[in-house]
């Protein structure tokens, strides 16, 4: 009994994501090579992702709205997990109220707070948040 | 508060990488035996359990269950909290609710993490929304580079006053027996010169993960005053809540919503105008270095901007005006779930007077603050005279 015992397992957890509809909006919108928001009607607070709920003030979204796709680095951090180096920043796009996490394609050296950024898009128009797939200075 | 509660014993595990030596029960049944121990206490006396970790950090669910007979539970009411880094505070504000409300006489929290058993970094990833976050997150330590640059940019911070952060922290964990990292020589240029995990956040300007657990045990006042003569008294707590996604709320990195709301809150409470000056010792969650500067100006312990200040000043050393982590901090021991309620249970022994080598002389009025992942904060003031 000198010797610890310790078991090794792993645990598969597949899952399944209901995304309802102002999730749907934003991902479809991403395979059509668009950025889409949403706008409270309450406090007009715009939010990127598109989302059910106003992130402010927790009312009702109303419509959905194509947001212009270029956006402005507002911060970032140069990480390397698991031996990949890559940027992260957080985006406003459009000049929307909220910032959308994303990956910053760019030497971290030549990024400034409030540069502009473009997407790159991926080849694939796929529904998903790596359409883009990356931002990159304009 | 319906009636008043009092912290009137607190035990922790001997915090390490990996404790080989013990199961997860095994090694929470040694902070419990610690805890009732310490005031010759015994699991009879205890009327109602709280319980909390991670979820999903050693792939485990229902934890509470896998551990009821170690904890004394069987039979008893037992309420599992699981809200994230702030679940330990989480715990003792339970507790303290459970027991001003009248329901329960004593009552046992309970926090504990076994980080070596598990993938942190994976079950991290499962916060992030599966459509938006995921796939484009850098887990705890990238949300931490963002929330640091922020500050950075907003407050002109430098890296010498974080770093000043971190060598504050493993110093002081050499007085405590407990801390995991204790590093009695570590200079502000060793941090600086540590690999750079998440910019600006170096090795050093980040805690450790560790195993560990902590106890601590609540009561009503006539049971408190027989247990211990110097009972640590719940004078005010506040739970703030902030939404999940790291863009809605920009300006919330570096100055935490949550934190600011917590804090205000039970500062109104407690009647404290000044915290700087009525605090006599403060025990914050801080998971990085910056983070515990940035800390420093939405507590309000100095005006915007001027954390970094505050650290240069020496102002938070354990010999100066306001003592913050005299215990050693988050960045010197990390058993996530346990770390919260480490706060309040070394801001109890500070009030209680037996913090041992690292006890900051007569404190009266403590804080203790638990954090997660910018989203949470929970703040509790405890005092040595009942409020």
């Amino acid at each position: 009994m000198s010797e610890p015992t310790v078991l090794h397992q792993k645990i598969n957890l597949p899952y399944r994501y209901t995304a309802g509809d102002f999730h749907k909006a934003f991902l479809y919108g991403l395979a059509d090579r668009r950025i889409v928001g949403s706008r409270c009607p309450a406090c007009l607070t715009v939010a990127v992702p598109a989302r059910p709920f106003c992130p402010e003030c927790s009312a009702h979204s109303g419509e959905t709205m194509d947001m212009k796709p270029q956006g402005t680095l507002e911060t970032w951090s140069t990480a390397t997990i698991r031996g990949v180096t890559r940027t992260y920043g957080l985006i406003r796009i459009g000049g929307a109220d909220t910032l959308m996490l994303h990956i910053v394609d760019a030497e971290p050296s030549a990024l400034e707070v409030g540069m502009e950024l473009v997407p790159r898009w991926s080849p694939e128009p796929v529904p998903e948040i790596t359409a883009i797939a990356a931002f990159v200075p304009a | 508060m319906g009636r008043n509660a009092a912290i009137v014993a607190a035990g922790q595990t001997d915090h390490v990488s990996r404790r080989l030596d013990v199961s997860i029960p095994e090694m929470v049944r040694e902070a419990v035996d610690r805890c009732l121990g310490s005031k010759d206490l015994n699991p009879g006396q205890v009327d109602a359990v709280v319980v909390g970790n991670m979820e999903l950090f050693e792939g485990i669910n229902f934890p509470e269950l896998w551990m009821a007979s170690a904890i004394g539970a069987a039979g008893k009411p037992l309420f599992k909290l699981n809200n994230g880094g702030t679940v330990g505070a989480s715990v003792a504000v339970a507790a303290a609710h459970l027991v001003a409300s009248g329901l329960y006489d004593v009552v046992l929290g309970i926090g504990y993490e076994k980080q070596s058993e598990g993938e942190t970094q994976s079950a991290i990833t499962t916060v992030g929304d599966p459509a938006w976050e995921r796939s484009v997150m850098a887990g705890a330590i990238g949300n931490f580079g963002v929330m640091a640059s922020t500050y950075v940019a907003e407050s002109g911070v430098t890296a010498e006053q974080a770093a000043k952060v971190t060598v504050k922290a493993r110093r002081n964990a050499c007085l405590n027996p407990h801390a995991h990292l204790q590093s009695p020589d570590i200079t502000v240029e060793e941090v600086l010169a540590s690999r750079m995990l998440a910019a600006p956040l170096r090795l050093l300007d980040m805690c450790p993960s560790s195993d560990g657990a902590c106890a601590v045990v609540m009561a009503a006042p006539d049971r408190a005053r027989e247990m211990t003569p110097r009972p640590a008294w719940v004078a005010a707590t506040e739970t703030a809540h902030d939404t999940q996604f790291m863009g809605d709320s920009p300006k919330r990195l570096a100055r935490m919503r949550s934190l600011i709301a917590a804090s205000d809150s039970v500062y109104s409470k407690a009647g404290i105008v000044d915290p700087r000056a009525e605090l006599d010792v403060a025990e914050v969650y801080e998971p990085a270095s910056y983070a515990e500067l940035a800390m420093y100006e939405s507590l309000r312990f100095c005006d915007w901007g001027e954390g970094g200040s505050l650290v240069d000043e020496g102002v938070t050393l354990m010999d100066g005006e306001l003592p913050v982590n005299p215990s050693g901090g988050v960045l010197s021991t990390n058993p996530v779930g346990a770390t919260a309620l480490i706060r309040v249970a070394e801001a109890a022994l500070q009030v209680m007077g037996e913090a041992g080598d690292h006890q900051i002389p007569g404190v009266e009025t403590a804080l203790a603050t638990g954090y997660g992942g910018n989203a949470w904060t929970e703040a509790v003031i405890l005092k040595g005279s009942a409020p």
